[in-house]
């Protein structure tokens, strides 16, 4: 049999099956197609500006591997006028964050591009793996998720950059539609396919420039890009753990390539749909930010299923996240003396209807944005500090 | 020794309904009053003037546990209500679409009628019937010229063309379900009944919910599976061979209800519930071997990887299950003046335009252009891909 040709320049031989649309490619006219959409998506998005300074989060990883090589090439050759930095945040996780940082610093000189680390515990005074220590390897998956978040922007504002850019897929934004239903929550169904997000209240935006591109592209690209990234998953994460919703996105990709991507449709499609028509993109509840655990999603790893069953159960009403957590840690106790007052929120919707909207605040200890009165790191904080003994032995 | 129930405080309560002991009696009026709920909501938005009118049904019936358990809850209801002086008629026609195609439409003493025999027996109270899935060709609330049926031979040879030409498994089930869909929305429009009603559990409503985000119709969940009017349009077939190709006109458009009275029971209830009537659960035909074990991705739909995800979650995350059906409740119907001509759900222009924006012309998709601003995005997928 003659080795098929590619069908886009009809004249070398095909190495790539897209996982997308089946089409046959040689090596150059994948990475050039691959290269076009991610244009693409950024031309008809309006993603950047002229001279923008742009932070993209890199966690060593493939997806942010690809997109700072792919946003350098496109900065090049379409003369986007972008000036391009890495981000880094180090969560103090032995044996995994200290390698793959590695990775970044070399990225950072192949791309001779500034690299920012910002750490965990210079931030909160905490790293991951005394987080560990104290709640244990269950759970301490969504204190990493909540301290990223902040983590990215608070180090994009040290660098005064207003525009981050994360490595999220289209594989992780049908995870988050997926998972945004099974976990009832219309709100975050409302944002989390936002190309997007944050900007008014809080000082940064985040966007994703790879939304639409395929997990399975992304680890072509970097295979026949030859790009050096880290793929060992994180530690505290193992891979038998990953989320139920990720591990159904995989059977429907195999039933029919085109369903992720359907599902990014129907995602932004409900998101219209919503109470509030997808108008409160905020970058707060995002996952992963950067590739940061092995599954995708710091919420969807493990238990999940049964964590978001028990607090069905038991207290329908009260936010679940929270419930969780302090059940391994301190119980959070708003009324006692030495918590701050939470203001009572006064805004109301208009019209009361059976629909409670989310409103937009910001924390009352550190600033960052939150639905809540105190958000959700500073909460998290708090209840690991309680449980820090007065006196620490300095070593 | 069991518990006693929670419900009656009779001794030895053998199941176990939403995490409390319950004896047998108590399920059955249970999952029963559940349902009967429903009809009255039912009857209350739908009813048209004060003065009692006639409830008049149709329901689809698979022959699968839970369409079964909507039948048998309609024969009691039925019994009930004329044993009522002065109550107004209640009468629901249960019907059963036959989609076995190798077998010509027009055929007697099928599996499918001799099934249906046995279901008349075990319910006189309710009229069952037997439709042939090829009198969907001659159903207008599909625009047949914007989907690739071949004109030759008989109607059933016709449709097993069509379905053999489709590309994947996933596309024959989702046409499959909407051509039944259609098939007895026709049925009771065409004998002026009042209602059309499904037998979807929540775990089934869950799945479909979940099976339409995966074939790209988010936009039509909340129509799909919310209770309530639901618009039906209607098109004229032009006679005129030389007009193929041109769609045809859409003719008229009325709201037609469509309601699914089983929503707020999980599916292993409504299993549970028959065990306690064996004599209608023996009508039930045992499932297929091959659907419980795992079978090559090739030759399953969303609809059954769905289906099997949601098996695996309902027994120990029931709350899962109820989340999604309620979440997707609360989205808005939006409506727009145009309607797919497959599906009938309205069509979604701003979303289509911003996607097509965003992802970019796909040369693929040149092949459907002739069909462009007359499916939806789902249908158009189940069509070329």
């Amino acid at each position: 049999m003659p080795p098929t040709t590619c069908v886009r320049c009809q004249t070398n031989k095909a190495v790539v099956k897209r996982p997308k649309n089946h089409h046959k490619l040689c090596r150059d006219c994948f990475i050039a197609v691959f290269e076009d959409e991610v244009h693409h998506t950024i031309v008809s998005s309006k993603l950047f500006y002229r001279g923008e300074k742009v932070a993209i989060g890199a966690s060593g990883g493939k997806d942010s591997t690809v997109l700072a090589s792919v946003l350098k090439t496109l900065n090049e050759r379409h003369d986007y006028g972008l000036d391009l930095v890495l981000l880094s945040i180090d969560e103090g996780i032995k044996g995994y964050r200290d390698d793959s940082l590695e990775t970044v610093k070399r990225n950072a000189v192949q791309y001779d591009m500034p690299l920012k680390i910002v750490g965990y515990d210079e931030l909160y005074g905490w790293t991951m793996d005394q987080v560990v220590e104290t709640i244990g390897k269950k759970g301490n998956c969504t204190y990493c998720g909540v301290f990223r978040r902040q983590a990215l922007d608070r180090g994009a504002k040290t660098l005064e950059i207003k525009h981050v850019v994360t490595g999220h897929n289209a594989d992780d934004v049908a995870e988050t539609v997926l998972m945004n239903l099974l976990r009832g929550d219309l709100p975050r169904l409302s944002r989390s396919t936002s190309i997007v997000t944050g900007g008014s209240l809080n000082d940064v935006k985040r966007s994703k420039p790879l939304k639409y591109a395929y997990e399975k592209e992304i680890v072509l690209y970097a295979h026949h890009k030859k790009l050096d990234y880290f793929s060992t998953e994180c530690i505290y994460s193992p891979e038998a753990f990953r989320g139920t919703a990720r591990s159904l996105i995989k059977n429907l990709e195999k039933v029919r390539p085109s369903a992720i991507l359907d599902i990014v449709r129907s995602g932004e499609d409900m998101a219209r749909l919503t109470p509030d028509k997808g108008q409160g993109a905020c970058a707060c509840d995002e996952g992963e930010g950067m590739g940061g655990c092995g599954s995708a999603d710091a919420k969807t790893s493990g238990n999940d299923l049964a964590q978001m069953e028990a607090s069905l159960k038991e207290k329908p009403t009260a936010n679940g996240l929270e419930t969780e957590i302090t059940s391994n840690a301190t119980p959070k106790v708003i009324d006692s003396d030495d918590v701050v007052k939470l203001p009572i929120r006064q805004r109301r919707s208009k019209e009361p209807g059976p629909v409670q909207l989310q409103t937009l605040g910001k924390c009352v200890k550190c600033g960052y944005m939150s639905s809540q009165a105190m958000c959700q790191a500073c909460t998290l904080l708090e209840g690991l500090n309680k449980n820090r003994p007065e006196i620490s032995i300095e070593g | 020794m069991a518990a006693s129930c929670s419900r009656c405080k009779a001794p030895d309560a053998k199941f176990e309904l939403r995490n409390v002991a319950t004896c047998e009696n108590c399920f059955r009026e249970y999952v029963d009053s559940k349902v009967i709920k429903r009809f009255t909501v039912l009857q209350r938005e739908t009813r048209a003037s004060p003065k009692p009118e006639p409830r008049r049904y149709v329901a689809g019936l698979s022959f699968g546990p839970s369409s079964t358990a909507l039948t048998q809850i309609l024969d009691k209801t039925a019994q009930y209500q004329a044993s009522r002086k002065g109550s107004s008629p209640f009468e629901p026609l249960v019907v059963h679409i036959d989609t076995d195609l190798s077998h010509p439409a027009d055929a007697h003493d099928t599996p499918a009628q001799k099934l249906l025999a046995r279901y008349r027996e075990k319910f006189p109270n309710v009229s069952l019937e037997c439709v042939h899935l090829s009198k969907v060709l001659s159903v207008n609330t599909i625009d047949w010229t914007t989907i690739p049926i071949p004109g030759d031979g008989s109607d059933v040879e016709r449709l097993r063309q069509f379905f053999s030409s489709l590309p994947s498994v996933t596309s024959r089930a989702d046409s499959l379900r909407l051509f039944i869909r259609h098939l007895l929305l026709h049925v009771a429009l065409e004998r002026s009944y009042s209602a059309l009603l499904f037998g979807h559990s929540t775990t089934a409503l869950a799945s479909l919910t979940l099976s339409e985000v995966a074939n790209g119709r988010g936009f039509a969940v909340p129509w799909q599976i919310s209770d309530g009017l639901f618009a039906v349009c209607t098109y004229r077939r032009t006679a005129d061979p030389a007009s193929a190709g041109e769609s045809s006109q859409e003719e008229s458009k009325i709201q037609f209800p469509i309601y699914y009275p089983l929503r707020e029971i999980l599916k292993n209830e409504i299993v549970t519930y028959l065990s306690t009537m064996p004599s209608v659960q023996d009508l039930i035909p045992s499932p297929d071997k091959a659907s419980s074990s795992v079978v090559s991705h090739k030759d399953q739909s969303i609809e059954e990887v769905m289906a099997r995800y949601f098996d695996g979650v309902e027994g120990p995350y029931s709350g899962i299950v109820t989340n999604v059906v309620r979440t997707a409740g609360k989205l808005d119907r939006l409506e727009t003046s145009q309607y797919c001509r497959l599906c009938g759900i309205t069509l979604d222009e701003e979303g289509d335009s911003t996607w097509a924006g965003e992802l970019g012309d796909d040369p693929a998709d040149s092949s459907l252009t002739q069909s462009k601003g007359k499916l939806c995005y789902g249908c158009k997928r189940s069509m070329g891909g």
